[in-house]
């Protein structure tokens, strides 16, 4: 085999071993050894895959093939820095999404395991085909297909809450993807004639400056998987989902395929230097992220349902990165990167511990947290790290990132930015202390939590033991996995900082 | 081989015999198998043609040469809408024999369902039939001989509304028919010939030179009156009102077959005449602003219908007219015809594929109502195949309707009709909410309005989804061929 | 003058087509199909007529002298096909008539309509 064969064929390769996992729920008995030997391993040799890719692309290798063509428009791929790093989270953190999952599925006796497996893991490799797609329409259409498999999750429990809810994530990402994203893609590919990806953009060239803002427009705009004000109410609709598809989809795999598409847009399809040539005088771009960081941090204080307050502060980091990015400096847009990656560990530490809290005492409200420090201490801790993560203490993942926002900002003289980055700061303080304020609650509010214990237990006797699940160590085992991200985020970013250099 | 000379009468006579044989049988089965030979027969004759073909083919009934006799001609426009045509049949017979049985011959008295094969053949007779001829006034026939078994085809249903909607069919369809007539009355009577190809050539030569005026506009007047018959039968919106009321209360399953030609036909009809009766020139400017109006206003307004409607059934009728108003959007653009056959093709596929669906619901409950539709429970299959089929037709992505949409969106702005532009992406995005509606009521039904299961037969969706698939597999070759065909002819 | 014939088969045309839409008789309508399709025989039939012309049949046999004026016979074969035609789209009608009558005991689209609404309503 020629050297260009073999890493086309390590990626097809992979591919289609990541598709066993889509296959093995359906043969295999529910929450069986078999089964989950399989995916952990299937998932575990996807992982080694992808770091030899990266490892090949360190050493130069160049990745890029086609499968289908039809004319102007064509399916294909290509590996590049920015995929590559969005490719190494997923493959990371599917191991511990397994983990958890296929003990979530079990305790909390959810039906029907093989189909949300099915479809859990044809959404983690849908975003692995986002990561690796070389022009707008793969892209687009990976994109689209990535909705179409989340469906399913979103209502594996059907009732009318979730039916409702349902539609009215339909509705927003459908629409907007079809009315914006989608003309704008055909507007450049009718222009231009090709779509690929090219280092420094190609839209400079073809259209005048007027346009190309608009489109840009549209492209922010139309990928509303990156939750900008006014297209973000999809997300705290979707939280009516079970835990671990709110996490591992709509806190890691969907926005960030969302926040995903908009840097490689900027970067691969108009170009950085372009881009500060268009909003040379005033950077007016930054203005949308502001406005939701502001908005979605005063929505977070607002509620009391644990979830929602989770999804609004999804919603407010997913900001934090945009702002960043739409700095459009390279620092910027590498603190950006950066940001995706540590919020993405953060957030995953975050949802899954609550979701073990559900799993033990099927909260849904802050006030239920009461006292769970002495029912779950570990669960507790990780919580603990990962919301002191979120905040921005150091020496965690979120510490790190936000340090980099801060000096990209810094570097362009950007005022606003750095003083919005502080406000959202104190804002998720605020809400995430509330949080931990319950749960390591003291003395006197033991009583009352003991006696709701009573009352569970006198009034359903079947369900008594619910107060005393114990979480089975899987779902322990990726908490720390992915809180390992979350301590030793330095080393992770200095592998991050490795791939960026090469934009 | 001497058949082959014979092949533009075969196509019609096939099954026309059929039918009769098959009304001579007292059986049930028997009726079904004769039903079955014929079509594969018709589809294998159809394909041999089609392979074969170097030159269009002019069959002169009873050796009467044109301008004289009878003439049917079979070039590439209509050959392979035979095929495609004789296919639909096979696959409606093949895969859809169990739900014939259960939701359409069950209401027939036991003593005469096989009639209900024979006249469903005497149907297809006539389509293809109106899709072969090249004389004027054997399109009229043709048409009546078809619509008449049509009306009874319909007539039989679950709900006995289905005759009243027969009857009005019938009035209609035949008021219809009349205008077609009194239009080909007019063509004969400025150019004394009834076939087609004279009497372009005999419009050609006087329009210009020897009597203008009075020539030009009984012309005028006689397309309007074939353009308006033609809309009237084929129930374009804005005369799409009768066709609401008679497809409400039939058998869904009948409809597979019939919508799915029927749209076919009108638009084989009005290429027909405006490609090969009367000069494009002369057409082109009024006829193309006209279209394109009643395109962008179609396209719109069934939307918006489809989204307000409360039944199932409307909700696919209404999407139907709305298809039929982007291929008048495409037709008016007189520049990409194979856009046109690939948007016809998959619109069929996918009317088929829905129609099927609803022909399994309607079989466990008359009511199609989606504020009262009962839950379905434990098909499971059905349920994939239902998604597949619902996402496959809303046009989200890797599929045909997908492709074609973005082909037509690039139409559109290498045009610079940007209007249409506007039109096109708003009534998506109907299209997308009325879908949602659909596969709400499908998947959600609320518990309390009952329980059903779907347990018939599933092959005829699966094979649906296969098309499907291999038309997106396959797409680059079908627009290949579709061009060069589309090219060869004009 | 010699357009008359036309105004005429118009009327009678409008005068089918009224019938057919606004009775609520459904044998009524039928009558109407009739009448309109007669209509368009008249039409036919006069577009045949050649002024000073005699009936198309053959008085001649081999001999060619004094040829005279035909009318056009083919007016008169196509007119035989809708005759066909109609007539059996009307009796396609009487049998449809016949069944509704079974079904619903009336032949009077209003009533019909009403005993649709109750039916509904029931359902």
């Amino acid at each position: 085999m020629t050297a260009i064969a073999l890493p086309n064929f390590l990626i097809i390769s992979t591919m289609l071993v990541g598709m066993v996992n889509l296959i093995t729920p359906f043969f295999t008995k529910n929450d069986s050894q078999i089964r989950n030997f399989f995916l952990f391993s299937v998932s575990g040799f996807f992982l080694i895959n992808i770091l030899i890719i990266d490892y090949l692309f360190i050493n130069g290798t160049e990745i890029r093939f086609t499968l289908l063509n039809l004319s102007k428009y064509s399916i294909s791929f290509a590996v590049e820095p920015i995929g590559l790093i969005f490719l190494t989270m997923l493959a990371f953190l599917w191991i511990p999404a397994l983990l958890y999952t296929v003990k979530f599925l079990s305790i909390n006796g959810l039906v029907r395991s093989n189909r949300y497996l099915f479809f859990v893991n044809s959404c983690v490799l849908v975003g692995c085909l986002i990561a690796l797609s070389a022009n707008l329409i793969t892209m687009f259409i990976w994109y689209e297909i990535l909705t179409l498999c989340t469906i399913p999750l979103i209502v594996h429990d059907v009732n009318g809450k979730s039916i409702n809810g349902l539609i009215k994530y339909l509705k927003i990402l459908l629409i907007s993807s079809l009315v914006l994203f989608l003309p704008a893609i055909i507007i450049i590919y009718t222009q231009i004639g090709t779509g690929t990806f090219v280092k420094g953009g190609f839209i400079s060239a073809y259209f005048s400056d007027k346009a190309a803002i608009l489109l840009l427009l549209a492209f922010i705009f139309g990928i509303s998987k990156a939750a900008l004000y006014p297209l973000h109410s999809w997300l705290p609709a979707a939280m009516v989902a079970s835990y671990p598809v709110s996490a591992l989809l709509h806190a890691v795999v969907v926005v960030k395929t969302g926040l995903f598409c908009i840097f490689k847009i900027l970067l691969y399809v108009f170009g950085l230097e372009y881009l500060q040539y268009l909003f040379g005088n005033y950077n007016w771009l930054i203005i949308f992220p502001i406005i939701t960081i502001l908005y979605s941090s005063l929505q977070a204080l607002r509620y009391y349902e644990i979830k929602t307050i989770l999804a609004y502060s999804t919603i407010n980091q997913l900001s934090i990165a945009l702002m960043s990015a739409f700095l459009l400096t390279p620092k910027g847009l590498a603190a950006a990167v950066m940001h995706m990656v540590s919020h993405a560990l953060t957030k995953i530490c975050l949802f899954y511990s609550v979701g073990g809290f559900y799993s033990m005492n099927n909260i849904y409200k802050i006030n239920e947290l009461m006292n769970m420090k002495k029912l779950a201490p570990k669960v507790s801790f990780v919580f603990l790290i990962s919301s002191l993560s979120l905040i921005g203490i150091p020496p965690l993942a979120g510490f790190i990132s936000k340090f980099y926002i801060m000096m990209a900002a810094a570097e362009s003289d950007n005022f606003l930015v750095m003083i919005v980055l502080g406000i959202s700061v104190l804002f998720s303080a605020l809400y995430l202390s509330k949080m931990l304020s319950f749960i390591y609650s003291t003395e006197d509010t033991v009583k009352t939590a003991i006696q709701i214990q009573n009352n569970d237990e006198i009034n359903d006797n079947g369900e008594a033991k619910k107060n005393t699940k114990k979480l089975h160590w899987y779902i322990l085992l990726s908490l720390y996995l992915c809180l390992t991200g979350v301590i030793g985020f330095f080393v992770v970013q200095q592998f991050v900082n490795v791939l960026l250099t090469f934009i | 081989m001497i058949l082959i000379k014979h092949i533009p009468v075969l196509q019609v006579l096939i099954p026309l015999f059929a039918a009769l044989f098959s009304a001579l049988t007292f059986n049930k089965l028997a009726s079904w198998l004769i039903a079955v030979i014929a079509t594969t027969l018709s589809v294998l004759v159809a394909f041999v043609a089609l392979y074969n073909f170097t030159e269009p083919i002019f069959y002169a009934f009873g050796n009467w040469q044109a301008p004289i006799g009878i003439e049917y001609r079979l070039d590439l426009l209509n050959q392979p809408i035979i095929l495609y045509v004789n296919a639909v049949l096979l696959f409606f017979l093949i895969f859809g024999k169990q739900l014939i049985n259960k939701t359409i011959t069950k209401y027939i008295d036991s003593r005469k369902h096989h009639m209900f094969y024979s006249l469903l053949l005497f149907a297809h007779a006539g389509y293809v039939g109106v899709l072969s001829t090249n004389d004027l006034f054997n399109i009229y026939v043709f048409i009546e001989i078809s619509s008449l078994a049509t009306y009874v085809l319909i007539s039989k249903g679950k709900n006995p509304r289905a005759l009243v909607g027969a009857f009005d069919y019938l009035m209609l369809g035949t008021i219809g028919a009349t205008l077609i007539l009194i239009s080909v009355g007019f063509f004969f009577s400025v150019t004394g010939s009834l076939n087609i190809e004279d009497i372009s050539a005999i419009l050609e030569k006087t329009d210009l030179s020897d009597q203008p005026n009075s020539q030009l506009r009984i012309v005028v007047v006689a397309i309007a009156f074939f353009l308006s018959g033609a809309i009237l039968k084929m129930a374009f919106f804005p005369l799409h009102f009768w066709m609401m009321r008679a497809y409400q209360g039939c058998a869904p399953f009948i409809l597979t077959y019939l919508s799915a030609i029927s749209s076919i036909l009108g638009v084989y009809m009005i290429m027909r005449f405006v490609h090969f009766v009367i000069d494009e020139e002369l057409a082109h400017i009024p006829i193309s602003f006209l279209l394109k109006t009643i395109a962008l206003v179609t396209i719109i307004l069934c939307s918006y219908f489809a989204l307000k409607a409360k039944n199932l059934k409307t909700i696919i009728i209404y999407s139907t007219s709305a298809q039929i108003g982007y291929i008048f959007l495409i037709l008016s653009l007189w520049s990409s015809k194979a856009l046109l056959f690939q948007l016809l093709i998959l619109d069929s596929i996918n009317k088929i594929g829905l129609f099927t669906l609803i022909a399994h619901i309607e079989h466990k409950s008359l009511d199609l109502n989606i504020t009262s539709m009962k839950q379905i429970r434990n098909s499971n299959w059905f349920k994939v195949a239902a998604g597949f089929i619902i996402v496959f037709s809303a046009g989200l992505p890797l599929n045909g309707m997908f492709i074609t949409k973005i082909a037509l969106f690039d139409l559109l702005i290498k045009q610079g009709l940007i209007a249409e532009f506007v039109v096109v992406l708003l009534a998506s995005v109907l299209g997308i909410l009325y879908h949602l509606k659909f596969a709400k009521a499908i998947f959600f039904g609320k518990e309390e309005n009952g329980i059903l299961e779907i347990n018939t037969n599933l092959a005829g969706l699966f094979a649906i989804i296969t098309i499907h698939v291999l038309t997106l597999v396959y797409f680059s070759e079908i627009t290949r061929i579709i061009g060069y065909y589309i090219g060869y002819r004009i | 003058m010699q357009n008359l014939i036309y105004f005429f088969a118009i009327l009678v045309f409008s005068a089918g087509l009224f019938v057919m839409l606004t009775s609520d008789n459904y044998v009524r309508k039928i009558i109407g199909l009739g009448v309109l399709q007669s209509s368009v025989l008249i039409f036919y039939i006069a577009l045949g007529k050649v002024s000073n012309g005699i009936v198309p049949i053959d008085i001649y046999g081999k001999n060619d002298a004094n040829l005279q004026l035909f009318s056009s016979p083919l007016p008169h074969v196509l007119m035989l096909t809708a005759i066909v035609v109609g007539f059996s789209t009307m009796s396609v009608g009487l049998a449809l008539i016949y069944q509704i009558y079974k079904e619903y005991n009336t032949i009077h689209e209003g009533e019909i309509a009403e005993k649709e609404i109750s039916f509904h309503d029931i359902n």
